[in-house]
């Protein structure tokens, strides 16, 4: 497999006043070029983190405590000990990002254009190149070169994030991480844009990673799916493996809770008792045993490790299902 | 005390099967929001009621009035023309007495489960509050055997050890089942849920629509459900209403409309929608035109990205049409 980036035993903490939190622990991904790997899981349980990880943008009172990042490029560099100038130049150029909050993102008073000058120019874009890129992206994003003399205000939310998707892109990264880019949109909007969202994928041979809590978003967008729960990724594999053979009792609970328009009116709904483990305390055993319907005594000794259970399908328990 | 308050619902419900009244019923709303040349209506010309013991959703993308419907049921929203009746009486002209008999048989869910719940009260302060108001009757313990009592019926369990929390100990699900709590201790007749969900994980959500389903059997209230979201909606209610820009443009039962929608807007937010198992390859051709308001339009309000559009589209409404048994479209050329 040609793989953009792996990372290995990484572990992103927060010291707050009750402990140090570890909201990723120990967490291994590979993340094949060219691919849309949606990241899935309930609040909480570390997606933004390992996003703000890959872009180094994880700030105090977080830190990477363990674990390296390596971007393969014309030769592998540990993204987790970048600085300086190879770290401006790493991020934008390589990865970009648009922010799960991204209504705020935007300088309220500046016109577009003009915020898009300001990142160009900041990554030493030649000065002549820069009107053509604009106009570029924000086609791409689906927007028409009017939206450039406006200020933020005057644009929808849907416009908003579409400003923010070609603002990321403009610098031409090879991976983008898109955190909830259409979680606070309308349905026909979100479809927009994970429509050009694809385009774009297809046209510059784009990576992208996809955070959402929203299963219908992520299978409608992902080639790859992977389940987070509580700092680690417990699932991991083809979109149609996972969504139609989930081994994993929680990424079955997570997908037997959703409502369709097929769901049966009024018919109870599957659903997860209890709460996730505090990542304060060291985790003993499985991390989802309190809540595991398929729990047995071993899940609360023994800590699972990843095993292979169907081609590029991995899976974290010790009983998965269907075994 | 409260098996005496118990039983006039019952009354109340028994007597409606026989004589079929409704909750509530809008006629003619209109709500207009006026910001210097800027004239928006949020409401234009609705126009629908609400069965005794139904759920009816309102659905709709951002802006399309839903929340402001909303407002205007509980009577928290000055409109400026039409007339809503609670029970067959028009509620501006309630009297005093009729008017805390509407307050307390009317209250509202909201959809933030983090900032609807004063953070400096208790669970008992919070869910106890409409009691407070409406029931100076009560004794404190048979207040608070009350409260014990619905937080355990909305599954905080045991109630005695949420009882004296405060919201910020407690979870987004177990917040919105504390506003549920309390929206329901009054045993009222209407519930306004507006997108009691949207902030919640899926796992969590579904407990809470599971929750909100179990409770309308069994305690028979009428609910307005509002969501932008039509699988829940569909999951939840009965009927269904699809507002575009302030108006009603379809209304009928939800499985109809799911199933065989009439409308082009309603075809355009079902196409439009994820879905897991990605069947939904079927795709509509319109012309998005998003930053929209209704700033008083003539013709029909969905005519600017329609692709069915025709001339007369454009210069006159369409009124809601029964095409079938419980189904009504506001369209000049329904889908078949
Ligand atoms: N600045 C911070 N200080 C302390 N803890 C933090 C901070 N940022 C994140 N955390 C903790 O790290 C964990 C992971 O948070 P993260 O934001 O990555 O979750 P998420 O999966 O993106 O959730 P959501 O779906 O809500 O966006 C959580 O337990 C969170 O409380
Ligand atoms: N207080 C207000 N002042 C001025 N305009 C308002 C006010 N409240 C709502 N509006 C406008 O009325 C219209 C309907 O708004 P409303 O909040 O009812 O929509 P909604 O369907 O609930 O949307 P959402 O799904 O985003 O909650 C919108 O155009 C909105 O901008
Ligand atoms: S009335 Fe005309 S414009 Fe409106 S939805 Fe029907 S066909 Fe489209
Ligand atoms: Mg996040
Ligand atoms: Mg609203």
């Amino acid at each position: 497999m040609n793989d953009l980036l792996s990372i290995r035993g990484l572990e992103t903490v927060f010291d707050t006043k009750r402990g140090t939190v570890k909201a990723l622990r120990s967490l291994d991904l590979d993340i094949h070029k060219g691919e849309t790997l949606a990241l899935v899981g309930e609040s909480g349980s570390g997606k933004s983190t390992l996003g703000l990880s890959i872009m180094r943008l994880i700030e105090s009172p977080g830190r990477i405590a363990e674990g390296s990042i390596i971007l393969h490029a014309t030769e592998d560099v540990d993204v987790t000990s970048l600085k300086g100038g190879k770290l401006r130049r790493f991020r934008w150029k390589k990865v970009a990002m648009v922010f799960q909050s991204a209504m705020n993102v935007l300088n309220p008073v500046m016109r577009i254009e003009d915020q898009f000058i300001d990142a160009l120019e900041a990554h030493d874009i030649d000065k002549s190149e820069i009107s053509g890129r604009i106009d570029h992206y924000l086609k791409l994003a689906g927007l028409g070169p009017k939206v450039r003399r406006l200020y933020p205000h005057e644009l929808s939310g849907g416009m908003r994030q579409r400003v923010n998707i070609a603002l990321a892109l403009s610098c031409e990264p090879d991976l983008l991480i898109a955190d909830e880019p259409t979680t606070a949109l309308d349905v026909v909007v979100q479809k927009e844009i994970l429509k050009s969202l694809n385009t774009l994928k297809k046209q510059l041979g784009l990576t992208i990673i996809f955070i959402t809590h929203d299963i219908s978003v992520a299978a409608s967008v992902a080639d790859r799916m992977a389940i987070f729960y509580a700092g680690r990724i417990v699932e991991i594999g083809p979109k149609e493996e996972v969504i139609n053979r989930p081994r994993h009792p929680y990424s079955k609970a997570l997908l037997s809770s959703i409502i369709t328009l097929n769901t049966k009116r009024g018919q109870d709904l599957i659903s997860l008792k209890g709460n996730p483990p505090d990542l304060i305390t060291p985790i003993e055993g499985c991390s989802f045993h309190n809540r595991c319907p398929s729990a047995r005594p071993e899940c609360l000794k023994y800590k699972p490790v990843e095993s292979l259970v169907s081609s590029d399908h991995y899976v974290e328990c010790l009983y998965p299902i269907g075994e | 005390m409260f098996a005496k308050s118990e039983r006039k619902v019952e009354e109340n419900v028994s007597s409606s099967s026989v004589s079929g009244t409704d909750v509530m019923r809008f006629e003619n709303v209109t709500k207009i929001y006026k910001s210097g040349p800027i004239v928006n209506y949020a409401l234009d010309d609705v126009s629908f009621s609400l069965r005794k013991g139904e759920t009816i959703s309102i659905v709709g993308e951002s802006g399309s009035g839903k929340t402001t419907l909303g407002m205007a049921a509980i009577n928290l929203l000055n409109y400026d023309r039409g007339t809503i009746y609670f029970e067959n009486m028009p509620v501006k002209k309630l009297n005093r007495k009729q008017r805390k008999k509407f307050r307390a048989g009317s209250q509202m869910i909201f959809q933030d489960p983090y900032g609807s719940l004063n953070p400096y009260n208790s669970v008992y302060d919070s869910v106890v509050a409409p009691l407070n108001s409406f029931r100076p009757d009560l004794s404190r313990s048979q207040k608070r055997e009350e409260v014990l009592k619905m937080l355990d019926k909305v599954g905080l369990r045991p109630a005695e050890s949420y009882i004296d929390e405060f919201p910020k100990k407690l979870s987004g699900g177990q917040r919105q089942r504390v506003s549920i709590a309390r929206a329901l201790i009054m045993r009222p007749e209407l519930i306004i849920a507006d997108e009691p969900t949207s902030m919640l994980d899926v796992s969590v959500s579904s407990t809470v629509m599971t929750l909100l389903n179990h409770l309308k059997e069994e305690m028979n209230f009428s609910m307005l459900y509002i969501s932008h979201e039509l699988a829940t909606a569909r999951y939840i209610s009965e009927r269904m209403a699809v507002m575009n820009l302030g108006r009603i443009v379809e209304i009928g039962g939800s499985d109809s409309i799911v199933d065989h929608p009439l409308h082009p807007y309603t075809k355009l937010l079902l196409t439009s929608m994820p879905d897991v198992n990605n069947s939904n390859s079927e795709e509509m051709d319109v012309t998005l035109d998003f930053d929209i308001y209704n700033g008083g339009i003539k013709g029909c309000s969905f005519a600017t990205m329609c692709p069915f559009v025709r001339e007369n589209c454009k210069e006159s409404r369409p009124e809601l049409n029964k095409v079938e048994e419980d189904h009504y479209v506001a369209c000049f050329y329904p889908l078949t």
